[in-house]
């Protein structure tokens, strides 16, 4: 009976060669992508730590510069507004009664997701007498035609003729030294004076001025302390800027007003939106914690409005690193980003703006090179598996061949025919053992041969005579 | 020093196996007319080797039975 085989050596032989051919090929592989990806996403958070860390770096530099020039303006302009108000507060017969003064409408767009209002109509203004520098304008974009956001044309206030100053010269002079200010510093769009009722005495945009702002934020809290009012849409110039106010106090230490400064934000977020180190899909991402969201507080590469449209909820699972850096808190790892796409992150906290950054870049883009190498690496293992399959084949053969005529000629042997030739070549271990294997053969012929002579030997003769 | 007879049967082993020493014991008792086969001389490989070239054949290959046939006639020349 003949037994059943389970697999043949010709398909195990080769599995064999195969698996030992393949497996450290394979483990290799992997060992070599698993440390090529360990090391890019090391350096690619490197990179983007360092660039989030330069960049805060950068911004709450540039809000603490800014903070410190609007307080050394609101210094330097304290004796002129300090002069104002001393003329101002001196009885006039003929003073009409104080009216109530029209709105400002600034810095009331900062709601999450909501479009800002519409500029409003603003007074017409008298086109200045000396029209400041062609180019040197402070102000870059006029945003309507109705706006008059010409700054105050920059030129030395005119010296007291001898004679009591009026209000006028005394506004005109705080006027311009605002001017002035303003065409030397290009980091701000417009200054403000407000008297310590929320008056605005005198702006570089005069359309603001004889207005109130006392219910503005800005005017409120820098009446306290310097304050920083956050990135917002503004209505009269139809631009993201911000404000900066600081307490203006007389020689005696008396809050008398608040000068308020409009920011150039253009190399803000120059910085902001740099992409230097970033690739095709890095980018930086501000947001500002305001109630239970996150804003985004400026625009981003894959989002050109994202400014104070964009939110994240906190808690959401995507976009983590700016909810923490909003909350103050830094770090970095690969998370999902606001746009539900993994990136390789760095997030840190903006404490002078009280913002958090993100600095991140896309996976795919930051594994390219891995992913290329994992495609490259299983060609490479498909064409090497192959040819280990061929040469594992053609050992299995080789290997099998003589295994399979000494399994035949066994089997004839077995079966009574003993008259069997065996061509297997000498020279190796199945050549031995065909040899063997003869001398066998050889061996059951001679004694079978030998057992029938004996056979006839013993057979008696026929002596029946017939 | 082996004597002929366990040399030619050392010979014989690589290509009879068990059988080898019936058949060489057979092989030389033909040769030697009866004569015991612990005996054989030289002279007598000749006969020897031709009978084994006629008979061996029917055991094994051809080639086989030549190459035999050829390390026992060897076995002259080493002697001399």
């Amino acid at each position: 009976m003949r037994r059943r085989r389970t697999v043949s050596w010709r398909v195990k032989l080769p599995l064999m060669l195969v698996l030992f051919a393949s497996a450290p090929l394979v483990a290799y592989g992997y060992w070599t992508l698993d440390f090529m990806a360990d090391t890019f996403e090391k350096v690619t958070l490197e990179t983007v730590s360092g660039l989030a860390k330069a960049k805060s770096g950068a911004i709450d530099q540039f809000t603490s510069d800014r903070r410190r020039d609007v307080e050394r303006i609101g210094q330097l302009i304290a004796p002129r507004l300090g002069a104002l108000l001393t003329i101002s507060a001196k009885p006039k017969p003929d003073k009409p009664p104080p009216q109530k003064l029209p709105r400002l409408q600034d810095a009331e767009a900062l709601q999450p997701g909501k479009a800002p209002k519409p500029p409003p109509v603003l007074p017409k203004v008298e086109p200045p007498k000396n029209e400041p520098p062609k180019n040197e304008s402070p102000k870059k974009e006029s945003p309507k035609e109705e706006t008059p956001d010409v700054p105050q044309t920059p030129q030395a206030p005119p010296e007291p003729s001898g004679e009591e100053k009026t209000v006028q010269q005394a506004e005109d002079e705080l006027r311009q030294t605002l001017g002035l200010i303003l065409w030397d510093q290009q980091e701000f769009e417009e200054l403000l004076v407000i008297d310590a009722t929320g008056k605005v005495l005198a702006s570089t945009f005069k359309g603001h001025e004889q207005r109130s702002a006392a219910d503005l934020t800005y005017f409120q809290s820098g009446l306290r302390a310097t304050f920083v009012q956050p990135v917002f849409m503004s209505p009269i110039t139809e631009k993201l800027t911000m404000m900066i106010a600081t307490p203006i106090r007389d020689d005696k230490s008396q809050v008398i007003g608040v000068l308020a400064a409009r920011l150039n934000l253009s190399r803000f977020f120059l910085v902001i939106n740099d992409l230097t180190g970033l690739g095709a899909t890095g980018e930086s991402v501000v947001g500002k914690l305001v109630e239970n969201k996150v804003v985004l507080m400026a625009p981003t590469r894959h989002d050109a409005q994202a400014a104070l449209k964009r939110t994240v909820e906190v808690g959401s699972p995507d976009a983590r690193p700016i909810q923490d850096a909003a909350r103050g808190q830094g770090g970095q790892g690969v998370v999902t980003d606001y746009r539900g796409v993994c990136v390789f992150a760095a997030w840190q906290h903006i404490p002078a703006l009280e913002w958090g950054m993100v600095t991140k870049v896309d996976c795919d883009e930051a594994m390219g090179p891995v992913h290329d190498a994992r495609r490259q690496m299983l060609l490479v293992a498909v064409a090497l598996g192959a040819l280990a399959l061929l040469a594992a084949l053609l050992a299995a053969s080789a290997f099998v061949r003589p295994l399979r005529t000494l399994q035949d000629a066994t089997d004839r042997i077995s079966r009574g025919d003993v008259d069997v030739q065996i061509d297997i070549p000498p020279g190796d271990e199945m050549g031995d053992l065909a040899d063997s294997f003869e001398r066998m053969v050889a061996a059951i012929k001679f004694f079978r041969e030998r057992s029938e002579e004996d056979d006839e030997e013993v057979i008696p003769e026929d002596t029946s005579g017939g | 020093m082996a004597t002929l007879y366990k040399q030619i049967l050392a010979i014989a082993r690589d290509y009879m196996g068990p059988a080898a020493e019936d058949y060489i014991r057979r092989r030389i008792r033909i040769v030697q007319h009866g004569g015991e086969p612990e005996s054989i001389s030289i002279d007598k490989l000749d006969r020897l080797a031709a009978g084994i070239d006629m008979t061996a054949k029917g055991y094994m290959s051809r080639a086989k039975a030549s190459s035999f046939r050829d390390e026992i006639l060897a076995l002259k020349n080493s002697s001399d």
